[in-house]
């Protein structure tokens, strides 16, 4: 390992992760038993216009982590012992920063680390006027941190951050009186800093960025009384019963209403108008929960949507129901409901917000189609659509490319057929038909279009099952479909994978998954990496340079996928908006960042190494166009050369002194 | 949906759909051959008839998909049917009507001797290898349509081969003979023996066929030579299909003395020369189609029979997991088998044995064992291969399993660790303990080098190995070897417990005595290709509108692969002289090896006349390839200048003409080094020619396509002065 790992930003945001998530099997002198410390109602203590607040609480971290299907499986023999030089690495690392870490923090890396276990949270309460050190609008920040017993720790942390701070040379602290408090006060000294004022009370860090703010916080924290703040907000309250629980690792709340007075002046122009038509508008608060369920992690999200187009648009009294006979090989699948007639009149109208002309064209060639077709679209198709909407990938059998297909559901389906069918016919798309398992799959032969090579040939296909239309990339996957229907194959729908984890859902609620429904087959899909993925890596892959990976040492697939089970999203309405929840081995944002980050520090790694490439290559260029520059004798010496230069110089010397030695050799000969 | 009826014509061939035929087999064909007859060949349509719509294939062929698959073919096979059968009539006065009575139908085709004829003109620069052979073919039902064929078919084969056939007589008969000037005594003889043609392509043939007819004396004959009996009585049932035999030793002596004398010693060194005869049978057994090879070995052969291992079976297929693709075991004293190849290698290449010996040698003085006694001699007699896909694997977990002699393991140990500290320095030895087994593998960083050990590649590769019950086991790679174990370890079912494995094994070895066993999921290979093809053909492939198939309507996996199942061959020593073979499938093993040789020589015979189609002469691509060529020798004379400027810098002086091209492998004085690892030819084959001016130029030149100065359009020359 070296320190150049760490100068990629991207990548240390990503080991950052990796250890926060995972500090409490780093961080193993002692197990932490934590047990949990009076945590204070924070919402309490905000005022009511914050826009936006963030909690991240390691405390359940620490005391059901170990629960958790990952940190089992990390627990397995097999994976710690191909982890443990990773880890030990890891360690290294953080220990040659701990000289940085204790000067700036006052902590060692073990106990920063520790810090990591409280419960720390930032809010955002809108921008505010402010005089000092200039005139200027400044953004209106809270952060606080609750340490438990760590008092000392603490003290020593802010101690040190303030001689940090004073050693730039950027401000100055000094005591202050807020709201009958003494606190610090943090005086900036360049035009870019703004004043700050922190307290330390009953083991809660407070940190503000506005006086008055922070005395209206330190007001209620005194008086125990929450009127005017973000726990009274209606808003806030119907967030929080969605998304917040006792035990959440992370949770968000956001006024959009706020957010967007917040952010309008950066906004392009014509934006909110735009959101406005879109009927956003109506989407006023948001809110992200996770929490610890189990062996998985239960990410949840609410959108507080009381009403207004969008939901007009999606919330339908159907239920999903592909999942009761898509094939048990399915891999994912998602579903919702949609209304596909409002759907068209809501496109029609936002495009009429965003360009008129754009959407006169639009509306013409729908009339023309009306026109050639001799029928309505709208009538006979569009509202033959719906509402039911989903997609579905699977595997059958030993195939490595998965059968996709897109399903709509459909009333009247055999006139439906027939005007699709006359719909592509006058768009003259040879297509074909086949019959198979009772049913016509009809497909569009790209094969036959005129395109050559610049278009794959390909076949997309289509069935029409009793409610549904099923929708593939190519006629092999829809007969694969109608075999397992035909067959009775067991569904998705009825495996226990997938039916445990939707029950799971819907102790807490039996509406769960009313609005939409989701599922991933995690084990299949690491199983397929792993399968596949490990032989190749073990004969191919050269050892790292940066970490002690040994793929010798790679766990067995069964290993990891033991612990796993799959991933399932369930949406439900509720009278104030929508509700989505997922649960997982994994989280459902967990593994986005993570694969985004390792992606993101991949492509960083790729242009440096490509821009070190072409500056050696014209440091090659460059030298090797000095060399005859030097030849005819317009050289300065030696002095002020590059090492290289200087040992073709000698080499040129030796050369021209064996010349000489010849030449004189030669004379000698010719003489005797 | 309308199945066209030409094409079930022709599937009758395949699957018998045409109903019942009846087994002829009046004439014992063998019983009029001689006896020392090289080749015999008996193909009966009769079985195929009777059973052809059991097998699998047929099945699968008779499945509605595949049907609505193959319909636009058949409709096109129906209109070319209709054209063939025009000119069938017009030809021979039957049609294909009259075709399907050959369904009762025998051919025979035996080669009786190969005759070397000196070459007789200048112009007949080699000399002839002319074959004398009988056919013969029994009619059955479809007789008196032949006979009225047999005029027109005359004329036919008259007008062919440039002659006329005449009436002749032998031994009382009347013979009609063509006489075809291709050697001395060389022709076509037929006559008809109640419903059976005998054709023969000499007259002393037809002559001694005609009369062991008359006598129907067996003696000296084929059917009365014991080596042959040996052989059909293994190979031939009641409803064998195809029945070849083949008098190896015979063959080989006449190709021996064609042969130049190192191919005749590779050979031997493959030990062919240990071969006496060999017969082939094949027939259906229910959905399956059994080969039957017998090999009949020289009493001298000095293979290792392994008849001393007794009572050893082999049991790998209990180590190896259920989802093993592909198998392949045996029994073998490996200690034998390295005499014998000593022997051989004493016999045909005694340089090559020395070698050996004296690596066998090396390896005694350098690590301290003897090869033969102290690592052969530990090893077998069982070994196996295996391919096994685990879980959703798409790269096959491959193996290979030896066993180890009872209390021989240390001394392997004491071996590995030997070696390991010998080649320490190249090659690393690693290990874990992965489920309380010691897993150890080779590190090939070192060797690679630090600058190519950071690269991907094969030199990352970790070849694996361990002791795993009483074997030795190698794997390509760590992830396999655990696979292994922890599916033992967790008793997951094996490949015995397989119950297509299971079944296949009680059909063809229930005592299980085998000396050699293979399996190869068939089923599983099948549905892998088409689960995965198929899409790629539905989505990248486009229409072709001279192919009449629609690749949309291509049947689905589960339609094909469940009526298939596993490949399985057993091998059993039978003597100490013989070794008999019996393979089941669903496509039968000899016929899937041909089809697949077939395909890859059809490939590449294809991709040599498209080599040939852009040569000068075949027209076409003529001018693109040559200007590719020109192109090349350009690049190749840039690539030269700049090695002769290299020399220039390094020496002072540019190459003088006497030194080209010899520095640029050889390097210069002051650079010892290559230039060049290997000199270059131009594209034509000739050396590039370097010429140096007293004005201190110089030039890198090929003289074009024709070899010589000057010339114009491809035969133009190419220096470094060109632009490209």
């Amino acid at each position: 390992m070296n320190a150049r790992l760490l100068s990629s930003p991207l990548l240390f945001l990503v080991l950052a992760g990796v250890v926060g998530a995972s500090s409490y099997l780093l961080y193993d002198p002692e197990p932490p038993i934590g047990q949990p410390f009076e945590v204070k109602d924070l919402a309490a203590l905000l005022p009511e216009e914050t826009v936006a607040h963030l909690v991240i609480d390691g405390g359940p971290g620490v005391r059901h982590g170990s629960d958790l299907a990952v940190a089992q499986l990390l627990d397995e023999p097999e994976v710690r012992t191909f982890l443990d030089p990773v880890t030990a690495v890891m360690k290294t690392m953080l220990k040659r920063f701990e000289p940085q870490v204790r000067q700036y923090s006052g902590l060692s890396v073990e106990e920063t680390i520790a810090l990591l276990k409280y419960r720390c949270s930032i809010a955002f309460c809108g921008m505010v006027s402010s005089d000092v050190p200039v005139q200027r609008e400044v953004p209106n920040v809270i952060l606080t941190l609750e340490f438990g017993k760590d008092l000392e720790m603490v003290r020593r942390l802010i101690f040190a951050l303030e001689k940090a701070v004073l050693a730039w040379g950027n401000g100055t602290f000094a005591d202050d009186v807020v709201a009958g408090l003494s606190v610090r006060r943090y005086t900036p000294q360049t035009t870019d800093g703004m004043e700050a004022w922190y307290l330390l009370k009953d083991h809660l860090l407070v940190l503000g960025t506005h006086k008055a703010t922070m005395a209206g916080m330190i007001t209620r924290l005194k008086s125990g009384n929450s009127d005017q703040s973000l726990a009274e907000s209606a808003r806030y309250q119907a967030v929080k019963k969605q998304v917040m629980r006792e035990g959440s690792l992370v949770t968000l709340y956001a006024d959009v209403e706020r957010l967007k007075k917040a952010i309008e002046p950066w906004m392009p122009e014509g934006s909110m108008a735009m959101l406005t038509m879109a009927g956003l508008d109506r989407i006023n608060a948001l809110g992200y929960g996770l929490d610890i369920d189990g062996p998985g992690l239960r990410d949840r999200v609410f959108i507080y949507l009381p009403d207004g187009p969008v939901r007009e648009l999606l919330e339908t009294k159907h239920a999903p129901t592909i999942h009761q006979w898509l094939p048990a090989s399915t891999g994912f699948f998602g579903s919702t409901s949609i209304d596909v007639p409002k759907a068209k009149e809501y496109v029609l109208g936002l495009l009429k917000a965003m360009d008129e002309e754009t959407h006169a064209t639009v509306e013409n060639a729908i009339e023309e189609a009306k026109t050639m077709l001799g029928f309505d679209i709208e009538k006979e198709v569009l509202a033959r659509l719906g509402p039911e909407v989903g997609y579905y990938l699977s595997w059958p059998g030993r195939s490595l490319i998965p059968d996709v297909g897109v399903i709509i559901g459909v009333k009247e389906g055999p006139k439906l057929a027939g005007r699709i069918e006359r719909a592509l016919e006058s768009l003259d798309i040879p297509l074909r038909t086949l019959e198979h398992a009772g049913r016509t799959i009809g497909y569009a032969d790209g094969g036959l279009l005129p395109f050559g090579e610049d278009f794959p040939p390909i076949r997309p296909a289509w069935v029409f099952l009793d409610d549904y239309l099923v929708i593939t990339l190519w006629p092999q996957s829809a007969k694969n479909l109608l075999d397992h229907l035909d067959r009775k194959g067991p569904a998705i729908g009825d495996d226990p994978r997938f039916t445990e984890l939707l029950a799971h859902l819907r102790k807490e609620n039996a509406a769960a998954g009313s609005a939409g429904l989701g599922w991933v087959d995690i084990p299949g899909l690491v199983a397929f990496l792993c399968d596949n993925g490990v032989p190749f890596a073990q004969s191919f892959v050269p050892p790292s340079e940066e970490m002690p990976i040994d793929w010798a040492m790679f766990p067995m697939t069964d290993t990891i996928t033991q612990h796993l089970f799959g991933m399932i999203g369930a949406n439900r309405w509720t009278d104030d908006g929508l509700y989505g929840e997922y649960w997982s081995p994994t989280g459902y944002l967990g593994p986005y960042l993570l694969t985004s980050g390792i992606l993101a520090y991949g492509w960083t790694r790729t242009i440096e190494s490509d821009r070190a490439e072409a500056s050696m290559r014209e440091r090659r260029a460059a030298e090797s166009e000095v060399i005859p520059f030097e030849i005819e004798g317009t050289s300065t010496g030696g002095k002020g050369k590059k090492k290289d230069d200087r040992k073709k110089d000698d080499r040129k010397k030796d050369d021209q002194k064996k010349d000489d030695q010849k030449k004189k050799d030669d004379q000698k000969g010719g003489k005797k | 949906m309308r199945f066209p009826t030409s094409l079930s014509a022709v599937l009758v061939v395949v699957s018998g759909l045409c109903g019942q035929g009846a087994s002829a087999g009046k004439l014992v064909v063998p019983s009029v051959l001689p006896a020392d007859t090289m080749v015999h060949i008996e193909i009966d349509l009769g079985p195929l008839t009777r059973d052809g719509n059991k097998l699998a294939i047929a099945k699968i062929l008779d499945e509605p998909e595949v049907k609505q698959f193959l319909e636009p073919l058949g409709m096109v096979f129906d209109s070319k049917l209709t054209e063939l059968e025009k000119v069938l009539r017009e030809a021979a006065g039957v049609g294909l009507e009259e075709l399907k009575a050959l369904k009762a139908s025998r051919l025979t085709l035996s080669l009786l001797n190969l005759s070397v004829q000196e070459a007789t003109t200048s112009q007949d620069s080699e000399d002839a290898v002319v074959p004398e052979v009988v056919l013969t073919f029994e009619f059955g039902l479809a007789l008196p349509h032949f006979r009225r064929a047999m005029d027109r078919l005359e004329d036919m084969i008259a007008g062919a081969a440039g002659g006329v056939f005449q009436d002749d007589s032998i031994a009382g008969r009347k013979v009609r003979h063509l006489p075809i000037p291709f050697g001395k005594g060389f022709g076509i003889w037929h006559t008809l023996h109640d419903d059976v043609l005998i054709v023969t392509t000499s007259r002393a043939a037809m002559a001694g066929v005609l009369a062991r007819l008359e006598t129907r004396d067996k003696k000296d004959t084929l059917a009365g030579n014991a080596t042959y009996r040996e052989i059909e009585k293994h190979i031939v049932r009641d409803g064998t299909l195809l029945r070849a035999y083949g008098d190896v030793k015979r063959i080989l002596g006449v190709l021996f003395a064609q042969m130049p004398e190192a191919t005749r010693d590779a050979f031997s060194l493959w030990g062919f020369n240990a071969y006496q005869a060999i017969g082939y049978g094949l027939d259906f057994d229910g959905v399956g189609i059994r080969d039957r090879i017998y090999t009949r070995l020289v009493d001298d052969h000095g293979w290792p029979t392994g008849r001393h291992l007794g009572e050893t079976r082999i049991r790998t297929h209990e180590i190896v997991p259920a989802e093993t693709g592909v198998y392949a075991a045996g029994l073998l004293d490996f200690e034998q088998m390295y005499d014998a190849l000593l022997k051989t290698l004493d016999n045909g290449y005694p340089r090559l044995a020395e070698e050996m010996r004296s690596g066998a040698a090396q390896v005694d003085i350098n690590l301290g064992f003897n090869l033969r006694d102290d690592l052969l001699g530990t090893l077998g007699p069982e070994y196996c291969v295996f391919m096994a896909w685990p879980g959703k694997a798409v790269l096959p977990d491959i193996g290979l399993m030896l066993q180890v002699r009872e209390n021989a393991r240390p001394k392997i140990e004491g071996i590995i660790d030997t070696v390991r500290d010998e080649v320490q320095d190249k090659i690393e030895i690693r290990e874990t303990v992965f489920r309380g087994t010691k897993i150890q593998w080779l590190d090939f960083t070192r060797l690679a080098g630090a600058d190519r050990a950071k690269t991907f590649g094969p030199h990352n590769l970790k070849p694996t190995f361990a002791f795993v019950d009483e074997y030795f086991v190698v794997t390509l790679w760590p992830q396999a070897m655990k696979n292994l174990i922890a599916g033992l370890e967790n008793k997951t079912p094996r490949l015995k417990d397989r119950p297509d494995f299971v079944r296949l094994r009680s059909k063809i070895s229930p005592q299980g005595d085998e000396a050699s066993l293979f399996y190869v999921d068939i089923e599983g290979a099948v549905g892998f290709v088409m689960d995965n093809g198929v899409p790629f053909l539905q989505s990248l492939v486009p229409s072709d509108p001279s192919v009449p198939l629609d690749v949309g309507a291509f049947p689905t996996t589960d339609c094909v692969t469940k009526h298939l199942f596993g490949m399985m061959g057993v091998s059993r020593w039978s003597g100490e002289h013989a070794v008999y073979s019996e393979m089941y499938s669903p496509t039968g093993a000899v016929t899937s090896y041909v089809v697949v040789s077939g395909v890859i020589v059809a490939t590449l015979v294809m991709s040599v006349l498209q080599e040939a189609a852009v040569e000068p002469g075949f027209g076409g691509q003529a001018t693109t390839f040559e200007a590719q060529k020109r192109d090349l020798a350009a690049t190749q004379i840039a690539m030269l200048s700049v090695h002769v400027n290299a020399f220039q810098d390094w020496e002072g002086s540019l190459p003088a003409t006497k030194q080209w091209p010899k520095f640029l492998t050889d390097g210069s004085p002051n650079h010892p080094d290559a230039y060049l690892t290997r000199m270059p030819t131009d594209p034509w084959g000739r050396a590039y020619v370097y010429r140096l001016f007293p004005n201190g130029r110089f030039l890198v030149l090929s003289y074009g396509a024709d070899g010589e100065p000057g010339g114009e359009g491809e035969n133009a020359d190419i220096d470094s002065s060109s632009k490209k």
